[in-house]
């Protein structure tokens, strides 16, 4: 290399170093923040639950908001915001209208923000009946207006999505990490038999136990399958879910259509709804 | 001709031949499995039916690491994982599972590239099979296959005791001073048939759509199969964010994702072409490539899917 | 595991080339002070796995020809990449390879060419341009059509420069303002107009799949047959070496059996 164009790296060199001062300054702690509506709360607990690693997370971050466990929290300027429950009040929607502007990147955390919960089934049912059962003994209270439970990107662009009912806790602490990398995100896409395979379970539905794998997204390394627990579909449906098949599956062990049903739309009524419109509309084509 | 064993005298066998060696054999706990055990549990080993999980975890892993990270070490960041390898003994697998072996060595030990696990696991391992007669599953078809005769040592079930072959040096020598014994290795027969073929001229045939209606894209069939290899490659950091790990991970051609590129594109989109690429790798892409077909009539694909989807059916309706 | 050395490369030259468009030049590191350049052996349409520890890698084609030094047109469209063009001059950047098969240069001496590229299709193809430009003589007249989305999307302005003295450059693009003097319009009309003939000559066409699939049917009209259009096609690399499955089509391995491929031997190949 010539003495010109070793000046000329190092020239570079100290330009970098510069940059790279100038970036820390700029750069301070990500501004965290974790919401919730209307959901049970449990998703929020588990972020709180990775104590092994937790510590070391907020170092990392600044967590501005997190009503749960903080007295005093900042209303506005979130890096990432991770929200919890699905939007089924006038309330809920209110809120997360007005943090979607108050955040550049919004996280959907769990199974009600990411496909709608349990609280979505009116989609499959007569929302009046549903109403007057659950208030109607009671005088209803004028500030709950309830509207039917959908997950958040019915109402607001979402960044990311956390499923599960609660979601992983490894699963957290990879998109806390990903994120802190600066690495794109992406939901595990890989149906539930594959982790479980890898681990060698004894396939559930071989034992003639109703479990959704086939169906449903994994990304939770089959913690319930390798419980001997079926798997109920709470990090919601595939994207190419092959729902009559599936029902195939579950006809064929001799379950009842009904309860077939059932599970499949106890997080995922929504998403259910969706898939089968779709199928119909494909089926008179 | 072979050699005899008493069947009281396997288990003496086996902890001479498997002495400083990791031993692998079938074993049930819930279903069966092939597991690493240790002799003194010889009676827990169980050769009744074959695994519906194959041996191919022993040579590529489902999860295994590539290479050590470290970003503080701008030099190095990248260290390789030194393969560490006991020497091992399979006890109990089938002629399909050792055929498998051949199929992987293709690519995971070829002259060009070689996997250093892979290699390593299979120039340290011993393959001790048991022939399957009867069939041990109403799902095999490896008659139709055209299996090599290839093995260490092959047992033969004769009630109460072994007839024992040797399809390699190694395993003659090991045999080498058990009593001589006049008796030609029964052939496997199967149920289920596979009229092999051509399939180029098939491709569009409207015989697969019925197959593919079942399919969950589930991934099963990629995962139990004998001889699916196909994996992803992921980096993976630690909360310091300097440390960790890059890895592989068995992946399958079967979800929707596998052909997704950067910038979003996914090029077999629809589940029927990746249901037909599955089966034409099996039977004709790899046949084309290496002579032969990249299925051993195992039938564990047909077993473990939720839906039993069968594809010699539809081949052979094919005339 | 797998054969796959990592080598390191230092950086020696960094350009933007678009907003989110790089060009890297990289050497071999060199190990201890020897001052002689380690020699590289690639060829054009080959291409190198690009390491960025803790996200992964990116295949990405070399865009160069040259004895000492690899050029990579990068641009950030993944974690990987993302990180790629915040390398400096200085930087290590880890590598391995050469991987895949090379458009046949040896074998289309003689003859004339015609280079067709879309977008950062036409990276891998500057590969083949250098060649040309190294072994002029071997070849007969060079046709360079090249197709971009937008005036600011164009890629080696500098090269272009003294491409069009030397050959017959021609360029579009799909949309520009109304004071842009040059061609506005797809690469496949510029195929349509460009009146050239299918005697003697060799297609060397590389960029999105569509615009390959509508490029083919014009030549196709203009009288060319499969056997001299070479294509170069995209899949998901992970390996590199054949084992991954990813990159397959059929039976054939984008990575070892591609990614140059003569087109009369894919055509008909099934995704």
């Amino acid at each position: 290399m010539s003495k010109m164009t070793k000046k000329k790296v190092h020239v570079r060199k100290g330009k970098k170093i510069k940059k790279i001062i100038n970036q820390k300054k700029a750069v301070s702690k990500p501004r965290i923040g974790i919401h919730s509506i209307t959901g049970c709360a449990g998703c929020q607990l588990s972020i709180y639950f990775i104590e092994d690693v937790l510590l070391d997370l907020l170092d990392k971050i600044n967590l501005v908001a997190a009503p749960m466990i903080k007295e005093q929290n900042e209303e506005e300027g979130y890096d990432v915001l991770f929200v919890e429950g699905s939007v089924s009040s006038q309330e809920d929607l209110d809120n997360l209208l007005k943090w979607r502007e108050k955040t550049k990147a919004l996280v959907a955390l769990g199974a009600c923000a990411c496909h709608g919960g349990m609280q979505s089934m009116k989609h499959l049912m007569n929302e009046k009946e549903v109403e007057s059962a659950a208030y109607a003994k009671f005088p209803s209270d004028p500030r709950v207006k309830p509207i039917t439970s959908v997950p958040l990107h019915k109402y607001v662009k979402v960044d990311f999505y956390i499923p599960g009912c609660p979601p992983d806790k490894q699963e957290i602490i990879q998109v806390l990490k990903h994120f802190l990398q600066g690495r794109r995100l992406r939901v595990y896409d890989k149906a539930v038999c594959h982790e479980c395979s890898l681990k060698e379970n004894y396939c559930l539905l071989d034992q003639g136990i109703e479990c959704l794998g086939p169906l449903i997204n994994g990304g939770c390394r089959a913690l319930c399958p390798s419980f001997n627990h079926p798997c109920t579909g709470c990090r919601g449906l595939l994207d190419d879910a092959n729902l009559e098949s599936g029902k195939q599956v579950l006809k064929d062990k001799g379950f009842d259509v009904d309860l077939i049903i059932k599970r499949m739309t106890k997080y995922n009524s929504l998403q259910f709804k969706e898939f089968e419109e779709k199928t119909n509309i494909n089926n008179k084509k | 001709m072979g050699k005899v064993l008493d069947k009281k005298r396997l288990k003496e066998f086996l902890g001479k031949v498997s002495k400083g060696k990791e031993l692998i054999a079938p074993v049930k706990r819930g279903t069966l499995r092939f597991e690493i055990i240790n002799i003194n549990y010889f009676d827990d080993i169980c050769l009744e039916g074959r695994p519906l999980f194959s041996i191919k975890k022993f040579f590529s892993p489902a999860k295994h690491d590539l290479l050590k990270l470290n970003l503080a070490d701008k030099k190095k960041p990248f260290e390789e994982e030194k393969t560490r390898f006991k020497p091992r003994v399979i006890f109990g697998a089938r002629l399909c599972d050792f055929n498998g072996l051949l199929r992987l060595d293709k690519l995971f030990n070829s002259k060009e590239y070689q996997d250093d696990y892979y290699k390593a696991a299979r120039e340290n391992t011993l393959l001790i099979g048991i022939n399957c007669v009867p069939a041990p599953s109403k799902y095999c078809f490896c008659e139709s296959m055209g299996l090599e005769k290839y093995y260490d040592l092959m047992l033969h079930d004769m009630g109460n005791k072994y007839y024992i072959e040797a399809g390699s040096p190694k395993g003659e020598a090991l045999i080498m001073t058990l009593e001589d014994y006049d008796f030609v290795m029964p052939e496997i027969k199967c149920d289920k048939k596979l009229f092999r073929k051509d399939l180029t001229q098939y491709y569009d045939n409207p015989a697969w759509n019925s197959e593919n209606d079942k399919c969950l894209s589930c991934g099963k069939c990629t995962s139990h199969c004998t001889t699916c290899l196909c994996f992803d490659v992921m980096d993976e950091l630690e909360v310091d964010l300097k440390k960790g790990k890059r890895f592989k991970e068995w992946d399958s051609c079967q979800f929707l994702n596998f052909t997704l590129v950067a910038g979003g594109a996914i090029f077999r989109k629809d589940r029927l072409s990746r249901f037909k690429h599955r089966i034409y790798h099996k039977l004709q892409y790899f046949r084309e490539k290496f002579g032969m077909d990249m299925c051993t009539g195992c039938g564990r694909c047909i077993e473990a899917c939720p839906r039993l989807i069968d594809f010699t059916e539809v081949i052979n309706k094919f005339r | 595991m797998m054969s796959l050395n990592l080598e390191p490369f230092r950086i020696t030259r960094k350009e933007q080339m678009t907003g989110d468009i790089y060009l890297f030049r990289a050497e071999k590191a060199k190990a201890g002070k020897s001052k002689n350049k380690e020699k590289l052996s690639y060829q054009p349409g080959q291409f190198y796995q690009l390491n960025v520890p803790g996200l992964g890698e990116a295949p990405i084609s070399v865009c160069s020809y040259a004895d000492d030094y690899i050029e990579f047109n990068i641009r950030a469209l993944g974690d990987v990449t993302d990180e790629l063009i915040k390398l400096n001059v200085g930087d290590n950047l880890w590598v391995r390879g050469p991987y895949g098969t090379h458009y046949p240069m040896i074998d289309l001496h003689g003859k004339s060419l015609i280079i067709i590229g879309g977008g950062t299709g036409v990276a891998p193809l500057r590969g083949v341009i250098k060649y040309v430009e190294k072994y002029r003589a071997e070849f007969d007249r060079v046709h360079l059509l090249f197709g971009f989305k937008s005036p600011e999307e164009m890629l080696f302005k500098k090269d272009m420069e003294l491409w069009n003295r030397i050959f017959d450059l021609r360029t579009t693009v799909d949309k520009a303002g109304a004071d842009y003097k040059g061609k506005i319009g797809l690469i496949t009309k510029l195929v349509d107009e460009s009146g050239l003939d299918s005697k003697n000559k060799a297609v060397i066409i590389c960029g999105p799949p569509v615009m390959i699939k509508f490029t083919i049917q014009s030549l196709e009209k203009m009288g060319f047959s499969h056997e001299q259009i070479y294509i170069s096609h995209e899949r998901r690399m992970k390996c590199g070496v054949g084992m991954c499955g990813h990159c397959m089509i059929s039976g054939v391995y984008v990575c070892k059996d591609g990614p140059v491929f003569r087109y009369d031997q894919i055509k008909n190949l099934h995704e």
